[in-house]
């Protein structure tokens, strides 16, 4: 049987599953930022001049605002003139599966999620993205039926303008911060879902990211509006190919939930986290994600599974400004080798009655830097307002940092407001007594994790739930003793 | 008070020929470079939440000899029996008033900076810390010898009693040297309308000696208070601190505290009181260079009125300090519509085999244990009154002298039944 040492020397050393590039021809724009990619960006995908107009807008802003610096992660300043603004496979607009490129189908066979098996099996629609273009959308008629709309984004633009004029950058402005900003000027596509008026949405809506061709950022735009009533369950994975140029991924997520409405966003991140002995070439997973709960009632909900990735810098949040709205954040982030997270919540209370809950979990391994920062802001007529905070840290190895940052910020009387964290390392008694019962090291560390992960899971999607236990095992198992 | 105000002050102390030629370079120094960087404005993360307003809207002069004899006075109010106090006026020493300590050197800021070849213990780039010793006009120090353990503790009393608007700047260090054990008390009493304080007190631990440091301010409801202790300790040293800071327009405590060596301890506690519009401030930073030690923060606010409070305790676990305990507590009333509280309990750990826990609460009173007790009888006044001394009464444990917790409990019984 091989020793701690060895088992946590041969995780360690792993290599990324995923890496491999996809032999696709592909349409890409020469690396470069100006205002002329811009009119081109938009000139290709056909949108209507107020869309164009808010791009400029973005982006003559974004030329004068300063790259922020505060988080708690290390990386090589971005040169954004050598990023390639635009990149869409070739063969588009495709109406079944068979016409899909093989090539493109062997690339998702690999990830493990065969389209056409999931189509048949699960009952998940995929809206699979491809780089920027949504290349194949499946289970569209069978939602059409319940008025629900889940197409791209450059669809939705043309298809549904009233739509998207009204929420687009409703809650995270054009103005919003620097990545943000940046998107809103150069975001080239994205998913689209509206559910109407008292539906369920009948499945577990899915889209598969992937970054493809080299050089490319990826500048996605979700946005996902629960009208009254309305029920929606949406997930987000992500897997992409090895490179050794660092890669920007800037995508903006927005969520809009009005009366009685649930949203429930997962995620299961999964991207290159660079060379396992240097930390060269991974993603910078830079994203803006933010829900509104306007409206009474209402309840968004974020899960995210946080597995990849060289740096990633995200907060998922939630503006309860609706009389007894609920926002809650899971998260579990494993930071192995070079990688680094700064990640967390906000939860803003506005309405009375509002309620938030965080769990994160973050696990530190090899030489990973990890970081819960998150703010709860109680205003001052969010009435009966409560939260309650549990982020918990395990370290593995002694090369690794797990940091707490909360920013609590209460404003009235009546708000309840607790917040509990505990870091520490796999207890040497917790092992003792696995082993001594005859279970080995590996199992050991792995029924440990698992266990500190829990109340995170059970919150996961079916689906989810068995590809984020499969990738814990991937990133972590046994690299512990 | 804006930052080019200061040097028409600072011309003011730099010729007063009384002072020791050897300052003047440390004095220049440190006003060079805080003329270069100014007072802190809310970007800095450090200050987000330290609102200055009222500080720069005054206009301080420096405490002159003129001042050492105060208004009014009656010590006989902030007597703490079996303790040895020092009197300070307006930041002057005064020796009539103040008991005869023997066998313990004390001795002057010049004296000591003397002793230690006209070299700062801990030169600092903090704003407030480069203008005190810019203007570091009182205080005194203590040094103990190998094996001291004055049998009553040393209390410092500063009194502000003037019609001026003074800046008080005292620098204290406390030099605990092998084996040896002190209670120390700082006693800040305000009676003029508005004024500035702004101390530095540097203590250093040497190998297995304990210092129990007690803070004790209550100041004029305008008063300025900008305080900041830094604590070097070494191997099995043991500092506890605890603070009970009331009134005063804004008070900021900031509390420095190096464990270097192994097996050091730190218990930093503070209670914080509001009556109408203080902002009251605690900003701890601790950190684990060394492996074996402990650390603990507890900080409780309890805000009435417009009052504000703030909680920064940070807690950095550098990567050799391993089988690091340390635990982080902050837990807060708020009483009023109008007050706020901001609390950031941070934890940045490198080290792996460690132990490291903190909580932050912020609520009201419980309605429920409110309404327990008048169903039993007791009005509301008094109902609220017990729960807030039950929240409270856990922090007066880390004071082991009898005599200075039954001051501090006599304090916080009269803050309490005023405020209820």
């Amino acid at each position: 049987m091989p020793n701690e040492q060895q088992i946590i020397d041969s995780n360690l050393s792993k290599e990324y599953e995923y890496g491999f590039v996809s032999d696709i021809e592909s349409e890409t724009l020469p690396p470069g930022l100006n205002e002329n990619i811009i009119r081109i960006i938009s000139k290709k995908k056909d949108e209507p001049q107020w869309l164009l107009d808010w791009r400029l807008k973005a982006f003559e802003l974004w030329k004068k605002l300063p790259e922020p610096s505060w988080a708690n992660v290390k990386y090589e300043k971005i040169d954004y003139q050598a990023i390639s603004y635009f990149s869409a496979p070739k063969k588009k607009e495709l109406a079944s599966l068979d016409e899909v490129d093989p090539e493109l189908l062997r690339t998702y066979d690999k990830l493990g999620i065969p389209l056409e098996e999931q189509k048949m099996l699960s009952g998940v629609a995929v809206d699979a993205v491809f780089d920027s273009v949504s290349v194949a959308t499946t289970f569209k008629e069978d939602l059409k039926k319940e008025g629900v709309i889940f197409c791209s984004f450059s669809e939705a633009v043309k298809e549904y303008p009233h739509l998207v004029k009204k929420y687009l950058g409703s809650v995270v402005p054009h103005s919003d911060n620097y990545y943000a900003t940046l998107n809103s000027a150069v975001f080239t596509d994205g998913s689209f879902v509206y559910i109407p008026k008292g539906v369920r949405c009948p499945m577990e809506l899915s889209t598969y990211f992937r970054i493809n061709e080299a050089n490319t950022g990826q500048f996605e735009r979700t946005l996902i509006i629960a009208d009254k009533d309305s029920h929606v369950s949406y997930l987000e994975g992500c897997t992409a190919p090895m490179r050794d140029e660092n890669q920007l991924h800037a995508a903006v997520v927005e969520l809009v939930a009005l009366e009685n409405a649930t949203i429930k966003y997962s995620t299961v991140q999964n991207w290159y986290p660079g060379a396992p002995d240097t930390g060269l070439g991974g993603i910078y997973n830079f994203v803006t994600k933010r829900g509104a709960c306007l409206g009474e009632n209402s309840r968004i909900s974020w899960t995210q599974v946080e597995t990849g990735s060289a740096v990633t810098w995200k907060y998922p949040s939630c503006i309860l400004k609706g009389d007894n709205s609920v926002g809650e954040f899971y998260s579990v982030a494993v930071t192995n080798n070079f990688q680094q997270a700064d990640t967390g919540t906000k939860m803003i209370h506005i309405g009375k009655n509002t309620k938030s809950t965080i769990i994160s979990k973050g696990i530190s391994a090899g030489k990973g830097q990890q970081t819960y920062r998150g703010e709860v802001k109680i205003m001052k007529g969010a009435e009966n307002a409560r939260n309650f905070s549990q982020c918990d840290s395990i370290l593995i190895g002694d090369k690794c940092g797990a940091h707490t940052f909360p920013y609590i910020d209460v404003r009235n009387p009546s708000a309840q407001m607790e917040h509990e964290a505990t870091t520490s390392n796999i207890g040497e008694d917790q092992m003792f007594y696995c082993n001594q019962r005859g279970i080995s090291s590996e199992d050991a560390v792995s029924m440990i994790v698992n266990g500190f992960c829990k109340d995170v899971f059970k919150e996961l999607p079916m689906e989810f739930a068995v590809e984020a236990t499969k990738l814990m095992e991937v990133s972590l198992e046994g690299s512990v003793g | 008070m804006k930052s080019l105000d200061f040097h028409n002050e600072f011309e003011k102390i730099i010729n007063r020929d009384y002072f020791s030629k050897k300052i003047q370079p440390i004095r220049k120094n440190a006003f060079d470079k805080f003329s270069e960087f100014g007072l802190p404005n809310k970007k800095l993360e450090d200050w987000r939440f330290t609102n200055l307003n009222h500080f720069l809207k005054s206009s301080y002069v420096l405490s002159e000899s003129k001042h050492s004899e105060p208004l009014k006075l009656d010590l006989t109010k902030f007597e703490i029996p079996n303790t040895s106090t020092i009197v300070f006026i307006n930041g002057h020493f005064k020796k009539e008033l103040s008991d005869k300590i023997d066998n313990v050197r004390l001795l002057s800021g010049i004296d000591y900076l003397e002793s230690k070849n006209w070299s700062l213990q801990n030169p600092s780039d903090c704003p407030f810390e480069l203008l005190n010793t810019s203007f570091m006009d009182s205080g005194m120090s203590i040094v103990l010898e190998e094996g001291q353990n004055p049998e009553k503790p040393i209390r410092f009393l500063f009194i502000a009693s003037a019609k001026e608007e003074l800046m008080i700047s005292p620098k204290i260090h406390i030099d605990c040297s092998l084996n040896s054990s002190l209670t120390f008390i700082e006693h800040q009493v305000g009676y003029s309308d508005n004024f500035f304080m702004n101390s530095s007190i540097n203590c250093f631990l040497d190998e297995n000696s304990s210092l129990h440091h007690i803070k004790i301010q209550s100041d004029s409801p305008k008063a300025v208070n900008i305080n900041r202790v830094h604590v070097k300790q070494n191997k099995d040293s043991q500092y506890t601190f605890f603070s009970l800071a009331l009134d005063s327009q804004l008070s900021r405590l900031d509390i420095k505290n190096d464990l270097n060596g192994e097996g050091a301890d730190c218990s930093i506690n503070g209670l914080s009181l509001s009556t109408q519009n203080e902002q009251l401030g605690s900003h701890i930073l601790t950190n684990h260079f060394s492996p074996n030690c402990s650390s603990s923060q507890n900080f409780k606010n309890i805000l009435h009125g417009k009052s504000s409070g703030i909680f920064n305790g940070k807690t950095v676990v550098h990567q050799n300090a391993q089988k690091t305990d340390s635990k982080q507590s902050n837990k807060n009333l708020i009483l009023s519509n109008n007050a706020i509280m901001n609390s950031n309990p941070q934890l940045e750990i490198y080290a792996d085999d460690v132990k490291c826990a903190h909580g932050s609460t912020t609520g009201s009173l419980d309605k429920d244990a409110i309404f327990y007790l008048r169903s039993r009888g007791l009005s509301f006044m008094n109902a609220q009154k017990l729960l807030m001394e039950g929240f409270a009464v856990e922090l007066f444990d880390v004071i082991k002298n009898e005599s200075i917790k039954t001051f501090i409990i006599q304090k916080f019984e009269k803050w309490l039944s005023e405020k209820t």
